[in-house]
Order: structure tokens, then C-alpha cells, then sequence
């Protein structure tokens, strides 16, 4: 069930949208031209609301719902697109900026319009140093039609748009770090409350979304909530750009509406084109490796909010990592646990020690070939000690590979033991008990 | 020269879009970088003098991100993702490659101070991996038998990368053809379907960019406007 | 605020709104145990240790009230997640659980990791014994370590963060509380955390490292051995130490410290905690200060000078000098040819009986200090007008406006830098005004800046303002001078003082009426406003007047004066001009100036020296000592004025005996023996009144002048109490303050050592169980002040181009901070210029440049600063090195500056 019409992947159907000309041509700019001479910025608000959107970054809170947290006559107000995508197997926002990267910039003023911002960062992982360019030259011809800068369209609107570069930290994704990096400083989250909607950038009321969600708000704005809630289900309406990679024959991004099954994804020609080497499914992480793990027992989930997290898991960021039987689960969850190490902030104890831990005694068991029992009990307990006990997300993701890992594999771990301590003349190095 | 003479317009246009100069730090930083090669103590301490700040927030900052360097590197730094899923398709051959041909390890430099090789996360181009980045110019499909055609190509942009500096101001991608050609992606180029490995279908013709992209002549000179290349 | 009810592990607690869990449960005795979290410091919730349960009233969202199950209780919604009780703010009704199997679990688990990547090498760490950490271990911590040794993160061991503090990174629980120290409280932001994850660690990168004058203090809280002092590392296990009360006479603060000493040694010095004064903190010259105490060079008998050297001898035999000498010379030339000179260091009874004596003796050169160009007469505004009893700079915030005025806190006293810009946190009002930049200025809600001929104008713009809004002139028509100080206001228009100061004539009204209008004022001025000559300083008495609140607690002006009993000193008399207590004597005597020219007339012809050192420093002073026919030099060390003394007579520390001072606010504090006196030194009081009885004992008594009027019975004080009695009987304004009253004024604090002070840590401070020291009543309150406006200005004989200042240093040449850790951080001597005067004389920073003024010249090297404004030379006149007296012509000298090409 593929789509007539994708809602942000447009480079689908109009090949050259990436440039700004043939962006215009295909009604680019006219949802934002329409709002800002049409509509007050509450109308805005109000179909975003009604649309209902959710938030593509991962949590998939109401769009709208957030705007609304605003409060009120506060005054300047900052809105922030995060495309610090860093999550392994998520690489959605890349392709947007690449391919279709006017619609993005026309969401980020419609919705600054929406929220009364008249400074918008967009804030890119250092990393995406040329998309980083590609958008600055795309805003660059955005100023110079005259859609953004002073006194726009004569409204009165006046908007700035800026793009900044990270500089290689996953935990700037996390909004509240965001803004600690976007002020200059170690990018490591802040206490809430106060939420970033009342005290964000520079301690001023801020609005922070991905950069798939603000992509969405041109098209609701231009074709209505009717049009829009027309794709997806009920409580997730509208499509997904779901990032399909790891052991399937084609790898990439693929625009579906929500609701659509993950077998479809992975098997369908159209888009993942079914596994490669005709292998069994093994692992598959639905929503980035902050994702609990699903298994070849859920294919049949549908792709959206409610029917994962029914699953045990999560969209997240809808980045969709499919392993084939031929990779070892304590190997997955050590290499995406040495993804949380080494992006862990070390502001709180739980995730900068628990995160240490658990590479230290995985790495000694998959690397190295040494492994107790006592070593699975160590690794449950830890993880138990993290769950739930650290400052922000990032520490309770890291929680996730290694706890379905030890779920849905547990033999796998044990066959590790077994083969340890049959290895003849090995032991296991010191370990000082008192 | 300090940096401040060097880049007095394009600091003044980056200290113009926030409301504190602080935020200023990291494009600061990675014009410091470029200009100093790395980041060494009095660079990171200009930049400190330039934004009023204290040099240990400035120093924290540089320890904090992994793109900054406070030590040497080489004229290009490549740096591979080695995550989940990239380990699974073909990045640590690509990694052995590439130690084979420089006779180097991760984190360390070649002798002639050309390449210095990192390991590291996801850098999301997951569905074109092994993927790597060679100063931040993205290089999609860097299967191992195409590490010498990069390597070599890279040493010829030697004097390029010294003049772009390592910080990716001036990043162009690049991706290897079905042949095994390395080409630049053209910024604003039309939209491609991807091309599958083991797929028989023939590459698609590339239409020509319905407006021609944008001349870039902005290695020689930065631009100051509004969108700098920072 | 309203209070909050809310029940903690069944204990029902009322707190004020905005506490947080932490500080309720404290409140009720429950523990819940914390690192991260500081009361001092804003709570961050990054270790995690104070994870609780945490459940609110369920309210019904048609209705928004609370439901009620069957018993007619609200139901608790417990939170999905346990809290950080060090974040979470109370809110009524709340349920909290500190005990539950689920909060031992997490805090079990916390203790586990935080365990995992530390060294447990307690046995040699200078911290076991008061570590939170180790405690908490043996209440929360596993028997065992699961953590694979192999694993441990391993950093090189101690590495030198600054000259004073060690970090060993392996200890560091990157709890962040000393780089919120240094950024919240000190507000030195000198320490960071390099890199992230597991490699975090604390750095410092200041030039030089951890450059800031409280760095000791982050000792104190770091909860564990992470942070220590080159001071006190490896020196002693905290349980064999002995904490004794003293206060601090390095500054006009009077900081309260303990001395912490095992046995007759001092080991280190910590803050005690004292709201008012010092809360939990000292500066780092308190802490790395005292070292004198112990100095190899302490004086330990008394030497007399036989065949032109100085013996050893008895105190008999030394005492028998004395009063025979003093007595023959008055005998032959009358009380007048006495003289004494006492430092500002020690205590009011030292003071008190010194002057008594001399008085005595019919003499009146009696003056505190060394005199020289720069002196200034006795600080009397700073007494009068200073604020009233129960003052307390810790309890204000908004409401309260702060002029601090020709000062340098953070050098003159550094702890007032804190506690200003504490009043500046909490919303007070801090206006900084000066010539030159200070870090004061930083936390400063508005800075004034004026060029020399700017600053006398600001003060009486501001005060002719002031006269427009307000009519309380009542107690000023009374004053000598007024009149003619307030035609002179009538002279000028506000609108050319307002020019001349460069601030607006609404700004200049504004600042005035915040000041008369705000519901505390406090004005502060130090050493750059007083050597603008008493005209400054008296127009700042008559705004202080004006605003009607005088005398009343948290109102009034605190003058910073150089050593820490300077108010004790003239409080005590020790001045030319006036007896205890202000009290004006019919004859005036001479000033050390005055003393050191009679002494070279043969008109005075005996100098008593305790605790000064004048020969370091003067040249007319040396020829003063030489020319003089008796000299006694009393002190710690052998000083350059020993050498023409003809009896030295050891004294004992600080540390090493009782005394009461006066500080800057005119609070009176008492600092307890720590140890046996060095060597056979005695207290300064004791000496002078065994001087006093060998006088009464001298057979010939009388001669030509009279008998010497000293009893026996008189002066047979037993301890210092006795002395302190009668100052409390005797002085004017120290009624009631006895030992005893001073004993009993409450524990200064709520933090400090708790009854659970291992899981409540909040540093090593120690509570305050000896007293936190009475704010003296207002000399003014009957409306009596005695101030006379002389309206003078320091003039100058020249028209020089540049003008000289003298820069106080916190860090400076003072003899007590000799053979401390101090010492590599006290500078060489420099006088400090501008960039662009720099620039115009082609001067560098090291190269030498010379001075010449109408008095002299001299040869120094130049340091160029950013922050130095053009046409003014600083010189830190406090180092051994800078012999400021070569030049000076006054409190302010013109000089022309030129560079040495080469000599
Ligand atoms: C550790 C961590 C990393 C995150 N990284 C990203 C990211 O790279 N991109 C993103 O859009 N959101 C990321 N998020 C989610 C953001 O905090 C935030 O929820 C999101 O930007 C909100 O936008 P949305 O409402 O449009 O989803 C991350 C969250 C956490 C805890
Ligand atoms: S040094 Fe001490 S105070 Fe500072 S972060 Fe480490 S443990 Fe905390
Ligand atoms: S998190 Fe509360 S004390 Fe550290």
C-alpha cells in the first residue's frame, strides 16, 4: 500500500524539488504565504493541532499540544529545528536536507510564524557539514524571494533563520542539551522543569522540534487536516520516512503511512525488498537503538505509536535496523552499548558508570572470550540499576540493548559461558573480590 | 595575525546571529581549527579572548565534542562508522583495509602526516555504508577493493584539504559509481534513485540539474553573508 | 512564602514553600543521603544518590479536587519513576518514601557504580575519616566489588591543579560541586570538566590554574579525597585532630576558623561556620595563612641588646630593662618622650592595655600602623555610622542597596566579596563605583566609573540629590563642617557634578532615592576612597545620615581597613587624638609621622613597637629607631626594626592565646587558645602588663616628672578575661561585651556538622559552638555622632602627568604569610599601567621603568593590565619589595613614568 503521494519525501515524485525554482513551481512557499497573509498565527497552531501530528524525533508528542505550552505574551520566543540525528540506524533528516530541503525551511518559518518566533537555529550535527551548506545556500534564496528577513510580505513578520553546526555529541539531540550547545557550553541536558517551552534558549520560552515533524507543516497547511488525516491511522496520522537498514537488500529511506506492517517494509519490493540471501530475521530494532528489540514473532506489528509500544518497543525515531540470524545478540547489544558509552555525557552516575560496566564485562565476554556466570547475573543487575535511576534518556536507552539482548537470547549468553570455560589453559584474568 | 584579523568579517556575521556571544563558540572553534590545523592551547585561548570567556569553558567545549582536536591530525581525517548497522556490512574490512594501506591504527596518523584514522558512530548514512568521512566530506559506499581509488584520490586533493581545513566548512559528498568511479554529489542535483548493489537493473540516466548548481568558489573566499558556509 | 505540609516516611513536616525534599526531611531527621547536592549550591541531580518515592494527592480533572478513597484520606498518586529528592520541590500533601525496597535498591546501586571507578585507597586518603562516601558505603554499599579490577579507569595519580590544590582524578565522583563552587559562589568559573562519559574530569585553565583566592574551599566540599591541599596533604587522619576555635586577623573580615591540631601542631585550617560573618567559607589566605603560627624563626625568649647585640636573657631580666629605661626617660624628659606603636593584628585587649599604659605614662603618641606619606588619620566614619547590632549580610537581598565605593574586596577582604555578591544573587541592589575595574564589578547591578577628578563629584552629586529627597538633616545641622560642606553643594549645580562624574543628573537622582528609599542600605568603601582624603568619605557619612536608618542593623557603612582588628585599635584608643571609644583626649599626641620626626628632634625619645615593623618599610622610620634612645620591638619575629631595638620582647600567635576583635562591621568575636605559646612568648596583653609591674616596681618611681602613677594591684590582670572585663566596663559602646556574653551568642548557622553529618554533607566546615560574636550598638543611636567635615581633599604639590595609587594585595609582603603555600602566589613588586599608556612609552610588561614624583624616584618593573585605566600607576605598596614611601608625597603621589633603556 504505497503511497499516491508523499507528503515529504516530494523528491519522489517531483525529481528536481531540490531546487528552489521547481520547489516554487510545485506550490512551494504558498502554504507560508497563504498563513502569513491569510491566517493569524493561532489558525496555524489550531490545524497542527487538529492535523495531529506527532513528533518524528522520538517521542511522538502532539505537535500542537506542544505549541500550545507556550506561555502566554512572553516574548522573544525561539524556535529550533533538531537535526542532530545521530541515532545508529536513523538517517531520515540527512536525506530530507539533501533532497528536499525547501520544504523543510518553509515548515521552520511557517511554524516560527506559528509560534511567533522571529529566530529560528536550525541546529545540524557537526557531521553534516555539507548538508549544513546545502541548507544555508537553500535559506540563502529563501531571503533573497523575500520569504524570510524583515517585514516579510509586507506582513510585518519579520524572521531569521540560522543554521548551526554541532560538533560531534549525540546527547545535542536531547533538546534541553541542545540549547546548552546552541549556547555555547558541554552539550549535556538540563533539569525539567522548567520545560523548553517556557525556559529554553537563553532562558526563553522555545519551541524545539525534528526536522521531519516541521517538514510535515507545509503540506497540512497547504491541503488540510482532512487531506492529511487521510493517511495513517487515527491517533498517528500521516506518514512516516522510516530508515531501513542492516541486513536487507535494500537499505534506505522509504516514506509510508503509518499503520503500515514492518513485513511490508522489509519484504516488499518496493522498499526493503526482503532480506539478503533470502536469511532469516533475527533482531529487528524498530526505532533506533534507544528501541527495545522485536523479533521475527512481530513482523506482523503495524508501524506506528501505539501498536509498538504494545509490542514492548518503540518508533521512535522510526530508524529500523534488521538483523539476519547470522549476528551474534550479545555482539548487537555490545556494539550499541559502545554506542551509549561513548556518547554518554557523564553528568550522571547511572549512565556514565552503568554504560562503562557493561562495555567493560561485554567486551571481555564477546571480544575476548571470558565469560562467568556470574557475569549474566552482572550485567542484569546493572542494567537494573540504570532503569529509571539517570538525569535523561540517554542512560535509560542504553538500558534497552542490553536487557532485550539478555531477553530474547538468554541461551546465547550462556553458550558464551560454556565456551569459556571449556577453553582449555584459559582463565579468566584477574578479578579482585573481596 | 590573529584570527581575528584573519576572519574579522566572518566572526562579526557568526556573533550576529545569537543573542550571546557565547554561542559563538563553536563556529569559532572550528574556524580556529581550520586555521590552526588543530586546536592547540593559544588557539583555543583566542578564542576565549575573542568571546570573553573563561579559557576553561572553552577548553571544556573542545574536550566535550569529537570533531574538535586538540592534538595533531593529519591533512585528512578519516573516519569511519563502525555502529551497528554499519559493523554488519562491511565496515570492519573496510576498516582493516584501510589500516593495511596506511600501516596505521585507529586514532593514529601515517609518517607523512596525510591521513590520521578514527572509528567512529553512527553517522547516518547507514543505508549507503560502509560509509566514512573524510574531513567531513562524506564518502558513501566505501567497500574495501575501493580504498586505494580513495586513498589516492585523496592525496591529490592534499592541498585542497589544507586549504578547506579539517573542519568541513567547505564539505562537498562524494559517492563511488556502480563502476567504481569516486564523484562529487552535486549539491541541489535531482532526485536518483539509489543504486543497489547486486541489482541488475542498469543505472539510471542522470537528467542534468533543471538550474545549474551554484558556482562554488567559496573555498577561496568565504563567504560573510547571511549564509556562510559555516 | 507560605508553608508547605507534607509527610515524609509517615513523619508529618511543615517547611516553607520551594524547599526541596532533601532539605524538608533534614528538617524531620530523616537522612537521605546526597553528593551532588549542596545547600549552598543550586541542587543539580546529576549523582543521583537522593532517589526517593515520591506521590502527590490525586485530583479529579471535572472537579479538581482530591480524590478520597473509603476513609475519607486523599489517594497518593505515586510517580511512575523515583525522584531526585535534591530537585523535587515540596508540594502540599506530598508522600515521600525514603526507606522503601525500591530506593534502598537504586541507592544501593548508585553507591555501586559511584564505587566501581574508585580507587578505595581510603587507608591513604586524606579524607577517610569525614568522606561521605566511605560512610555512606558502610550504610548503603556492598560487602563485595562485582566490578572487575582490570576495568578500573586509571588517571595518573595526584595532578597539581593550581600551586594549592591537588585532584586526584581516580577519587572524583564528578559530583561538579567545586566547579559550581567556583562558578555560583566564588564566582571564579576556573574549573571545567575536560572531555565526557567515563573520561570526564576536572580541569583548570586559568593563568595561572585555579586562579582564585577561595580555592580552598572546594576542598571542603568535595566529598571525597578527590580535591586536597598542598596545605594539608598527608599530613594528619582527621580523627586525631582537635579542632579549636579562632577567628581570622589577616583582614577586617574576622573569619571564624578552627585550627585543627593534633597535639601542640597545627595541621590545617577550616572555615567554622558563622552566618553573619563567613558562613561555611574562608579565603584561601585564612586557610593557607596561619602558617606563621609555626614559622622555625619564631621569637622564643626576650633579647636585650648587650655590647651592640641582642641576648638572649630572661623575662625578668628583660622586663627590668624596660621599666628601668622607660622610667628613666620619663623621669628625665617627661611622659611626652614615650612612644608607642601597635599593628592592627592583635587583639582588643593587647590594644586596650597598651594604651592604657603609655597614658599612664603621660604619654599620647599613641598611633596604630607605621605612619609614612600614605597614612591616613583614624578611620572615625567607618565606627560611628557602621551598622547596628544583629547585622547580618547573609539575610539580604532584595530590598537592600549596597554602594560599594572605592574598594577592592576581593583584596582588602576577600570573604565581603562573597557575602556582596551574595546581597547581588538574592536581588539586592550592588552598585560598584571606582577608578578602576574590580571583580566586584562583575556581580554588580550597576557600575560607576570615573576618572580621578570624577570620584569627589559622584559623592556629592549624590548627596545633593539626596538633600532634594530627603529632610532628615536634623542630625547633620548639628556636626561641625555641615554648613560649609552644604554651601559648597549649593555652589555647584547637580547637573556639573553629574558631568564631572560622567552618570546623568537622573541617574545621580535615581541612585539617591534607591538609596534613601530602599528598606536597607549599606555603603563600602576601602583604601582607593579613603586616599582621596576625608572629603569623599564624609559626604558618604552624609548620605549614610540622610537616609535616617543609622545605627539600626543592616544599615550603615563598613570601612575596609588594612589587618584585622584596625576598628579594635581605634576603638581602644590606640590613636593620638582619642581615648576608648571615641572619646576625644584635651591633649593630642603625636602620629607615627609626628613620633618619627620628635624622635629625630630628641624629642621622643623611647619607642615601644608591638606587632609593627616600620624599619621594612621607611627610611624616616629607620632614622627615627637610630636617633631614638631606647627602642622596644615586641612581635612574633626578629624584624628589620629589631635591629635598632634595645629589648625584644617574643609574643605569642594568635593561635596560642585568648583575645577578643573588632571587625570591620564592629562585631566583637572571641578567638580561643589553640596551643601553648611558642618558645617563653607571651600575649601582647600579658607583656604589657608585666611591663606595667615592673614599672610599679622600679625603686626610684618618681624623678623630675613625677612618680610613675602604676600599681601593682592595678595591673594584676590573670587572664584575659580580666582585661576583657574592664574593656566591657571601661570603654564606651563595650558595655556587656564579656567572655561570657561573647560565649553565648548562638551556633551561627544551620549547616555546618550535622547530627547525621555523614550523610548530610556540606563540607568540613565546622559548626560554630563557641560563639558567633556581638555586634556592637550604634555609637550613633542617641543621635550623637561626634564627626567633624574637614573637606579635605589629597592635594598634591605637582602637576605630574600620572597619577599613583596604591593597590592593596590580599597576597602582599605581610610577614605573616611568610614560609605559607602562599608565598609562590605573592607577587614580585610591579607598578601596573595601561595598555595605551604602555603603548605610548613603548613600555612591555617587564620592562623597568622609573617613577619620579616631587618626593623621590624609584626603579620597578612595569606590568601592562587591560583593566588599569590610562593616566594611573598602581603600586601594590604592600610587597617587601615596593618601597612605596621613596616616592609618595601623600595618599596619592603625581609622578612621571618613564622607561629604562638600559642601565
Ligand atoms: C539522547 C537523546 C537524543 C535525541 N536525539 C534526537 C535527534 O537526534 N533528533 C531529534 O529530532 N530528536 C532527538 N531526540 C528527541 C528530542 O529530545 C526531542 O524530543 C525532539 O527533538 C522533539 O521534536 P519532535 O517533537 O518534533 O519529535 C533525542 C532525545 C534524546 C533523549
Ligand atoms: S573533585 Fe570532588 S567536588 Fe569536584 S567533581 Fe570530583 S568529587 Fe565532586
Ligand atoms: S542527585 Fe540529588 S544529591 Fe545528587
Amino acid at each position: 500500500m504505497g503511497l499516491t503521494e508523499h507528503i515529504v519525501m516530494r523528491e519522489l515524485d517531483i525529481p528536481d524539488i531540490s531546487d528552489f525554482a521547481v520547489y516554487r513551481r510545485h506550490g512551494g512557499w504558498e502554504a507560508y504565504r497563504y498563513a502569513l497573509t491569510e491566517k493569524t498565527p493561532a489558525d496555524i497552531v489550531q490545524m497542527v493541532k487538529d492535523s495531529g501530528l506527532r513528533g518524528r524525533g522520538g517521542a511522538g508528542f502532539p505537535t500542537g499540544v506542544k505549541w500550545g505550552f507556550l506561555p502566554k505574551g512572553v516574548y522573544p520566543r525561539y524556535l529550533l529545528c533538531n537535526c542532530d540525528e545521530s541515532e545508529p540506524g536513523t538517517f531520515n533528516n540527512h536525506q530530507i536536507i539533501d533532497k528536499n530541503p525547501h520544504q523543510l525551511i518553509e515548515g521552520v518559518a511557517l511554524s516560527a510564524y506559528a509560534i511567533e518566533a522571529n529566530v529560528a537555529y536550525i541546529y545540524m550535527r557537526g557531521e553534516f557539514a555539507a548538508a549544513a551548506r546545502t541548507l544555508e545556500r537553500a535559506i540563502a534564496q529563501a531571503y533573497e524571494a523575500g520569504f524570510l528577513g524583515k517585514n516579510i510580505l509586507g506582513t510585518g513578520f519579520d524572521l531569521d533563520i540560522y543554521v548551526h553546526r554541532g560538533a560531534g555529541a549525540y546527547i545535542c539531540g536531547e533538546e534541553t542539551a541542545l540549547m546548552e550547545s546552541l549556547e555555547g557550553k558541554i552539550g549535556q541536558p538540563r533539569l525539567k522543569p522548567p520545560f523548553p517551552a517556557v525556559a529554553g534558549l537563553y532562558g526563553k520560552p522555545t519551541i524545539i522540534n525534528n526536522v521531519e515533524t516541521l517538514a510535515n507543516v507545509p503540506r497540512i497547511v497547504e491541503k488540510g487536516v482532512a487531506w492529511y488525516r487521510s493517511h495513517g491511522t487515527e491517533k498517528s496520522p500521516g506518514t512516516k520516512c522510516f530508515s531501513l537498514s542492516g541486513h536487507v537488500n535494500r537499505p534506505g529511506n522509504y516514506e509510508l503511512p503509518f499503520g503500515v506492517p514492518l513485513r511490508e517494509l522489509i519484504e516488499s519490493p518496493e522498499y526493503g525488498g526482503g532480506m539478503k540471501g533470502g536469511r532469516p530475521v533475527k533482531i529487528i530494532i524498530p526505532g533506533g537503538a534507544s528501541a527495545p528489540w522485536l523479533t521475527a514473532d512481530h513482523l506482523d506489528i503495524p508501524l506506528d505509536y501505539e501498536s509498538l509500544a504494545a509490542a514492548g518497543s518503540m518508533l521512535g525515531s522510526g530508524g529500523v535496523i534488521v538483523l539476519n540470524d547470522t549476528v551474534s545478540a550479545p555482539y548487537v547489544a555490545y556494539k550499541m552499548d559502545e554506542f551509549f558509552k561513548h556518547e554518554s555525557c557523564g553528568k550522571c552516575t547511572p549512565c556514565r558508570e552503568g554504560t562503562h560496566w557493561l562495555v567493560r564485562t561485554l567486551h571481555r565476554m564477546v571480544e575476548e572470550g571470558h565469560a562467568t556466570a556470574a557475569d549474566i547475573d552482572t550485567l542484569h543487575s546493572i542494567y537494573r540499576q540504570m532503569a529509571g535511576n539517570c538525569f535523561c534518556l540517554l542512560g535509560e536507552s542504553a538500558v534497552m540493548p542490553i536487557k532485550s539482548a539478555l531477553q530474547l537470547f538468554p541461551h546465547e549468553f550462556e553458550a558464551l559461558v560454556k565456551r569459556s570455560s571449556s577453553r582449555n589453559g584459559h582463565q579468566i584474568p584477574l578479578i579482585v573480590r573481596h | 595575525m590573529t584570527l581575528l584579523d584573519i576572519h574579522q568579517a566572518e566572526i562579526e556575521t557568526i556573533l550576529a546571529r545569537y543573542a550571546s556571544k557565547r554561542s559563538a563558540v563553536l563556529p569559532l572553534l572550528y574556524l580556529a581549527q581550520d586555521t590552526y590545523g588543530y586546536l592547540t592551547d593559544e588557539a583555543i585561548r583566542e578564542v576565549a579572548t575573542i568571546l570573553d570567556l573563561p579559557p576553561t569553558d572553552v577548553f571544556e567545549v573542545v574536550g566535550f565534542y569529537t570533531l574538535f582536536y586538540n592534538r595533531p591530525v593529519g591533512t585528512w581525517v578519516l573516519q569511519v562508522c563502525d555502529d551497528v548497522p554499519c559493523c554488519f556490512c562491511g565496515a570492519e574490512e573496510l576498516i582493516a583495509a584501510l589500516k593495511h594501506s596506511l600501516g596505521i591504527n585507529e586514532e593514529e596518523t601515517t609518517p607523512d602526516g596525510m591521513f590520521t584514522l578514527q572509528r567512529v558512530k553512527c553517522l547516518a548514512a547507514c543505508d549507503r555504508a560502509p560509509v566514512l568521512q573524510a574531513n567531513l566530506d562524506y564518502v558513501y559506499d566505501v567497500t574495501p577493493d575501493r580504498v586505494d581509488t580513495l586513498l589516492n584520490n585523496l592525496r591529490e586533493r592534499a592541498a585542497e584539504a589544507r586549504k578547506r581545513g579539517v573542519s568541513g566548512r567547505f564539505a562537498e559528498d562524494y559517492e563511488f559509481t556502480r563502476d567504481g568511479r569516486l564523484v562529487q554529489i552535486e549539491r541541489f542535483s535531482p532526485y536518483r534513485p539509489r543504486e543497489f548493489a547486486g541489482e541488475a537493473s542498469p543505472p539510471p540516466v542522470t537528467p542534468p540539474p533543471a538550474v545549474a548548481p551554484e558556482a562554488d568558489s567559496g573555498i577561496d573566499r568565504p563567504e560573510t553573508r547571511k549564509a556562510s558556509p559555516l | 512564602m507560605s508553608d508547605v505540609t507534607l509527610t515524609i516516611d509517615g513523619v508529618q513536616v511543615t517547611v516553607p514553600a520551594g524547599t526541596n525534599i532533601v532539605d524538608a526531611a533534614r528538617q524531620a531527621g530523616i537522612a537521605i543521603p546526597v553528593f551532588c547536592y549542596h545547600p549552598r549550591l543550586k541542587p543539580v541531580g546529576m549523582c543521583r544518590m537522593c532517589l526517593v518515592q515520591v506521590g502527590t494527592p490525586k485530583v479529579d480533572p471535572a472537579t479538581r479536587q482530591p480524590v478520597l478513597d473509603a476513609n475519607g484520606q486523599p489517594v497518593i498518586a505515586m510517580m511512575p519513576k523515583l525522584q531526585t529528592a535534591c530537585t523535587t520541590p515540596v508540594s502540599p500533601g506530598m508522600v515521600v518514601k525514603t526507606t522503601t525496597e525500591e530506593v534502598r535498591f537504586a541507592q544501593r546501586g548508585i553507591l555501586e557504580f559511584l564505587l566501581t571507578s574508585h580507587p578505595l585507597d581510603c587507608p591513604v586518603c586524606d579524607k577517610g575519616g569525614e568522606c561521605p562516601l566511605q560512610n555512606l558505603t558502610m550504610g548503603w554499599g556492598p560487602a563485595v566489588s562485582r566490578f572487575d579490577y582490570n576495568d578500573k579507569v586509571h588517571f595518573e595519580k595526584p595532578v597539581k591543579l593550581g600551586d594549592l590544590i591537588y585532584l586526584d582524578r581516580e577519587r572524583c565522583i564528578l559530583c561538579g560541586r567545586c566547579v559550581r563552587f567556583q562558578d555560583e559562589i566564588a564566582d571564579d568559573p576556573v574549573l571545567g570538566f575536560d572531555n565526557r562519559g567515563r573520561n570526564w574530569m576536572i580541569i583548570s585553565k586559568s593563568d595561572p590554574p585555579f586562579n582564585s583566592k577561595f580555592s580552598g574551599n572546594t576542598t571542603d566540599i568535595c566529598p571525597v579525597g578527590a580535591l586536597t591541599s598542598s596545605d594539608f596533604r598527608f599530613k594528619a587522619r582527621v580523627w586525631e585532630l582537635q579542632s579549636k576555635p579562632v577567628v581570622c586577623t589577616l583582614c577586617p573580615v574576622g573569619c571564624n576558623l578552627t585550627l585543627d591540631m593534633r597535639h601542640d601542631r597545627l595541621m590545617r585550617v577550616m572555615p567554622r561556620e558563622n552566618a553573619a560573618v563567613n558562613d561555611i567559607w574562608i579565603c584561601d589566605k585564612g586557610r593557607y595563612g596561619h602558617r606563621f603560627i609555626e614559622a622555625p624563626d619564631r621569637l622564643t625568649t626576650p633579647l636585650v641588646r648587650r655590647n651592640g647585640k641582642l641576648v638572649p636573657v630572661s623575662w625578668d631580666e628583660a622586663l627590668e630593662v624596660v621599666a628601668d629605661q622607660l622610667t628613666l626617660i620619663r623621669a628625665r624628659h617627661g611622659g611626652q618622650a614615650l612612644a608607642g606603636l601597635a599593628g592592627p593584628q592583635l587583639s582588643n585587649e593587647d590594644l586596650y592595655l597598651f594604651q592604657k599604659l603609655l597614658r599612664e605614662l603621660g604619654s599620647e603618641n599613641i598611633d596604630t600602623g607605621i605612619g609614612g606619606p600614605a597614612a591616613l588619620p583614624p578611620d572615625e566614619i567607618g565606627g560611628w555610622l557602621a551598622p547596628g547590632p544583629n547585622t547580618d549580610l547573609s539575610k539580604l537581598g532584595s530590598g537592600t542597596v549596597v554602594l560599594v565605593i572605592g574598594a577592592d574586596p576581593e583584596e582588602e577582604a576577600p570573604l565581603y566579596m562573597l557575602r556582596l555578591r551574595g546581597i547581588a544573587q538574592r536581588g539586592g541592589k550592588l552598585v560598584v563605583a571606582g577608578l578602576r575595574p574590580t571583580k566586584l564589578e562583575r556581580s554588580a547591578t550597576q557600575v560607576v566609573r570615573y576618572r580621578p577628578e570624577g570620584e569627589l563629584a559622584f559623592v556629592q552629586g549624590l548627596l545633593k540629590a539626596a538633600l532634594e529627597h530627603s529632610s532628615r538633616t536634623a542630625t547633620l545641622e548639628r556636626l561641625a563642617g555641615w554648613k560649609e560642606l552644604r554651601a559648597a553643594l549649593e555652589r555647584v549645580s547637580l547637573n556639573n557634578l553629574a558631568t564631572a562624574c560622567g552618570l546623568t543628573v537622573d541617574g545621580l537622582n535615581q541612585l539617591a532615592k534607591d538609596f534613601l528609599t530602599a528598606s536597607q542600605s549599606l555603603i563600602v568603601y576601602g583604601w582607593e576612597a579613603r586616599s582621596a582624603g576625608p572629603a569623599l568619605t564624609e559626604a558618604l557619612a552624609a548620605l549614610m545620615l540622610l537616609s535616617g536608618r543609622t545605627g539600626t542593623a543592616n544599615n550603615g557603612i563598613i570601612a575596609l581597613l588594612p589587618g584585622g582588628n584596625s576598628r579594635g585599635a581605634i576603638e581602644m584608643g590606640v590613636r593620638p587624638d582619642a581615648g576608648p571609644g571615641y572619646t576625644p583626649r584635651k591633649q593630642r599626641g603625636l602620629d607615627a609621622n609626628g613620633i618619627w620626626d620628635a624622635a629625630r628632634e630628641g624629642k621622643v625619645r623611647a619607642i615601644w613597637l608591638a606587632g609593627v615593623d616600620p624599619a621594612a618599610k621607611l627610611p624616616v622610620a629607620r632614622a627615627a629607631l637610630e636617633a631614638a634612645e631606647f627602642v622596644i620591638v615586641q612581635d612574633l619575629f626578629l624584624t628589620a626594626s629589631a635591629e635598632y631595638a634595645d629589648v625584644v620582647l617574643p609574643t605569642a600567635s594568635v593561635a596560642e592565646r585568648e583575645g577578643t576583635y573588632t571587625n570591620a562591621e564592629r562585631r566583637v568575636q572571641r578567638s580561643r587558645q589553640a596551643c601553648a605559646p611558642v618558645g617563653e612568648s607571651r600575649p601582647d596583653w600579658q607583656i604589657v602588663a608585666a611591663v606595667a609591674q615592673a614599672l610599679a616596681m622600679v625603686p626610684i618611681g618618681g624623678g623630675r616628672n613625677g612618680p610613675i602613677p602604676v600599681t601593682t594591684e592595678a595591673w594584676s590582670y590573670m587572664v584575659a578575661a580580666d582585661v576583657g572585663n574592664e574593656i566591657a566596663a571601661q570603654v564606651p559602646g563595650y558595655a556587656g561585651i564579656t567572655y561570657a556574653a561573647l560565649a553565648a551568642t548562638g551556633t551561627g548557622g544551620s549547616w555546618g556538622r550535622q547530627f547525621d553529618d555523614a550523610i548530610y554533607y556540606d563540607g568540613t566546615s565546622y559548626t560554630n559552638t563557641e560563639g558567633v560574636g556581638l555586634v556592637l550598638p550604634a555609637l550613633a543611636s542617641k543621635g550623637t555622632v561626634n564627626l567633624t567635615f574637614t573637606g579635605k581633599v589629597t592635594r598634591f604639590a605637582d602637576e605630574r602627568p600620572m597619577l599613583l595609587l596604591e593597590q592593596v594585595l590580599a597576597y602582599d609582603g605581610d610577614r605573616h604569610l611568610r614560609g605559607s603555600k602562599l608565598q609562590s602566589l605573592i607577587p614580585r613588586g610591579y607598578a601596573a599601567i595601561s595598555a595605551d599608556d604602555a603603548a605610548k612609552l613603548n613600555i612591555h610588561s617587564g620592562d623597568r621603568v622609573r617613577l619620579i614624583s616631587a618626593a623621590g624616584e624609584m626603579v620597578i618593573p612595569a606590568r601592562v593590565l587591560a583593566d588599569v585605566p590610562n593616566g594611573i600607576i598602581l603600586l601594590p605598596a604592600g610587597l617587601a619589595d615596593v618601597m612605596a614611601a621613596e616616592i609618595e608625597t601623600g595618599p596619592r603621589t603625581r609622578v612621571n613614568l618613564a622607561k629604562v633603556v638600559t642601565e
